[in-house]
Formats: C-alpha cells, sequence, structure tokens
C-alpha cells in the first residue's frame, strides 16, 4: 500500500512538471520571449555592437494593446496581429568595446549626425527583408522608437504583411523565418537571424486576466 | 620501518613531479593560428557579400554599356552622313558627340567610384564580422593568442596541431546561417 502510495506521489510530481508552462502576466511573457534559450530572440556581437531580433508573438502584442486599451476585444487583437509578422530589431554598444550613443557613435559633425539619424529613421526598411522558403519580403513598417536619451540602444519596431493569400500561405507554411539585415550604418555587414517554426510554436498558453467578458462573447 | 619510509619517498616524489607536470601544462599559454584568407575566402558571409556585389556591378556597368552602344551608333551614323553634312553642321554634331562620351566618362567614373565605396562598406562589414567572432572564439575556448597568417609572412611556422582555421570557420558558418 505504501509502495503504491509512493508511486502515485512520485507520477503526480512527474506529470506537473512536465506540464506545459503558463504564462500568468505581461512580464512573465516578456521575460519568455527576450530569454535566448526559448528561440525567439537572436543575438550576435559584430564590431562593438550588440544586434538582436526578437520575434513578437500575436498574443504578446495583443497583450499589449489591451493594457493601453482595456475596451479592445483579446480574440480581435489576435486576429488582427496574426495577419502579419512582427519583429523588433534591437541596436546597441556592447558596453565592452563601444559604450557610446548608438546614433552619436563615429559621428564628426552636426551633419552626419543628421544624416544618420534620418537614414536610421526613414531608410531602414531598404535594409531589411525576411526569407520564408523561396519568399521574400521587404517590410511594410520599420520604426525607430523614441527613447528620450534613456538608453544608448535603439529599438525598430519592423512588420510584414503579407500581399496575398499565396503570400500569406508561403510565410505561415514554412519551417524557417529568415530575417536579413544588411546593415550599412554599423559596419556589422548582411546578417541572417534564422526562427525556426517549432520555437514559435511553443510558446506557451497564457492564463492573464483579460476581459472575460469580451473573450466569452 | 626502513622499506615503509622508502615507499613515502617515492611516493611523495612521484606526487612532486604529477603535481608539476600537471602545473606546466595548464600555465603553458594556449596558441593558436588562422590562415586568414583561406578563413575570410571560405567564410559564407564573404562568398555571399561578393556574390550580391558582383551583381549590384553588373546592373550598374549594364547601364553604362546601353550609353556606349549608343554613343557609338551615334558615331557610326555621323561618319555614314559625313560627306553629306555642311561645315557648320559637321562641327556641330562633332561637338555633340564630344559631350556625349564626355559625359559617359563622367558617368563611368562615378559607378566605379561609388563601386569602390560599396566594395569597401562590404569588405569592412565582413571582416568585423570575423574579427568578432574571432575574440568570442578566442575567449570563450580560453586562447591567450590567436594570429592571423598572412602571405607577407607575418607568421613563418606553426604547428597543424595549432591550427584553427577549419574549426573557426565552420563554427564562423554555422553562426552566420543562425544555426
Amino acid at each position: 500500500m505504501k509502495y503504491y502510495s509512493l508511486l502515485i506521489l512520485v507520477f503526480c510530481i512527474v506529470l506537473t512538471s512536465c506540464s506545459k508552462q503558463e504564462i500568468n502576466n505581461f512580464q512573465e511573457f516578456d521575460e519568455y520571449i527576450n530569454n535566448i534559450k526559448n528561440g525567439l530572440l537572436k543575438s550576435k556581437n559584430i564590431n562593438g555592437y550588440n544586434v538582436s531580433v526578437v520575434y513578437l508573438p500575436k498574443e504578446y502584442l495583443a497583450i499589449k494593446e489591451l493594457q493601453t486599451d482595456q475596451n479592445k476585444n483579446y480574440l480581435h487583437a489576435v486576429k488582427e496581429y496574426g495577419e502579419g509578422l512582427n519583429f523588433i530589431l534591437r541596436i546597441e554598444p556592447d558596453g565592452i568595446n563601444r559604450t557610446q550613443d548608438l546614433i552619436l557613435s563615429d559621428v564628426k559633425s552636426y551633419e552626419e549626425y543628421k544624416e544618420k539619424f534620418t537614414l536610421l529613421a526613414f531608410q531602414l526598411r531598404e535594409q531589411i527583408l525576411i526569407k520564408c522558403g523561396e519568399l521574400e519580403l521587404v517590410p511594410r513598417i520599420a520604426m525607430m522608437e523614441p527613447v528620450y536619451q534613456l538608453k544608448s540602444g535603439r529599438d525598430f519596431n519592423i512588420v510584414f504583411a503579407p500581399a496575398n493569400e499565396n503570400e500569406r500561405n508561403q510565410i505561415f507554411s514554412t519551417n524557417q523565418i529568415d530575417f536579413q539585415f544588411e546593415d550599412n550604418f554599423f559596419s556589422t555587414g548582411m546578417n541572417h537571424f534564422v526562427f525556426d517554426k517549432q520555437d514559435i510554436q511553443k510558446i506557451p498558453t497564457i492564463n492573464l486576466n483579460v476581459n472575460r467578458h469580451e473573450l466569452e462573447s | 620501518m626502513k622499506k615503509n619510509i622508502w615507499l613515502i619517498t617515492i611516493a611523495g616524489v612521484l606526487l612532486m613531479n604529477t603535481s608539476f607536470l600537471i602545473y606546466s601544462f595548464y600555465s603553458k599559454p594556449k596558441l593558436a593560428y588562422v590562415k586568414s584568407q583561406e578563413l575570410v575566402l571560405n567564410y559564407m558571409g564573404m562568398k555571399e557579400a561578393q556574390s550580391k556585389f558582383q551583381l549590384r556591378q553588373t546592373q550598374l556597368f549594364a547601364n553604362v554599356d546601353t550609353l556606349k552602344f549608343e554613343f557609338e551608333k551615334s558615331v557610326e551614323k555621323f561618319n555614314s552622313d559625313f560627306d553629306q553634312l555642311s561645315q557648320q553642321d559637321k562641327d556641330q554634331k562633332h561637338a555633340r558627340l564630344k559631350a556625349q562620351e564626355n559625359n559617359i566618362n563622367r558617368y563611368t567614373e562615378s559607378i566605379q567610384s561609388q563601386l569602390e565605396e560599396e566594395e569597401n562598406q562590404m569588405l569592412s562589414g565582413v571582416l568585423n564580422q570575423v574579427n568578432s567572432f574571432i575574440e568570442s572564439y578566442g575567449t570563450e575556448k580560453g586562447y591567450e593568442l590567436i594570429f592571423g597568417t598572412t602571405n607577407d609572412g607575418s607568421l613563418l611556422y606553426g604547428k597543424d596541431a595549432h591550427d584553427l582555421t577549419d574549426e573557426i570557420l565552420h563554427a564562423m558558418n554555422q553562426n552566420y546561417k543562425g544555426s
């Protein structure tokens, strides 16, 4: 009897430890996607800069939107964000070989600063594309986030949206998404950040306190 | 008793020797070298960058070729109509052809200058990738120094055991592909 009780106890412990991880708040979700082991963050260190790309799941974006607009329907927001692919491209000095603000580094005059800022703010999308199988897509949006001098790096919101059903099928049926960034600003060269579909699909269950009546309607 | 003292002494000497050997092994600086040219030329990042650059070069010079072809056609026509033209017409057409030739030369120079700048930018990016990777590789594997050999004799000889070229090249290509 004791033996069977012990066996059931061990079985319960194993079962609970093997169950899919849950995310219980936005901060946990943020930590999950920014943990390199989960495959949604890819990073390289080149020429004193950390260049990283984070894939943003549609659920993450929907919940982030709900934080600012409680009247939004969560499922509707998930569906909207699910139409495209969202990434953050992050470029920052590594703090060892480079410490200066990203836009000020290697700049010798106000004209150079202005040119660099304009290129980063408005022309970055020409340096980025994703490759899903045979399909190559350029971003619809490549927007630099303002930092108000709070940090030396910069984040860029990159959004890709398929133009038609055929492109949509190619994007969502591919096993890998190759995010390519050809850097002309910081001499880091051509960079490939490859995301596996299985990492995108194994995002844990979301267990957040969203507007229940919206979910159930 | 005497036998025990001998055994203890021999054991003590052996222990001291072993400790000394282990200390010598681990305190030796870890050095290696890479064949720089081989590394860079076989790096996937370099091959991709070269391929893109060649495509760009072909596209830009295709424009120049088109302009040159049109210029040659204009010169042929001028030569074939030469006898039928008045002196004034000859002078005017000659001046126009000269201007056209100068424009093509200026355009070709500007393309070459642009391509040179793009090539330098391309090479700079690739070399930064290689250098940064070797730096992080050396740090991770505990190397004190990694030499880069060049054709002008920066490293005259190195044992194959210290040649990291293939190892680093493989790791660098894996890293480039995103694996």
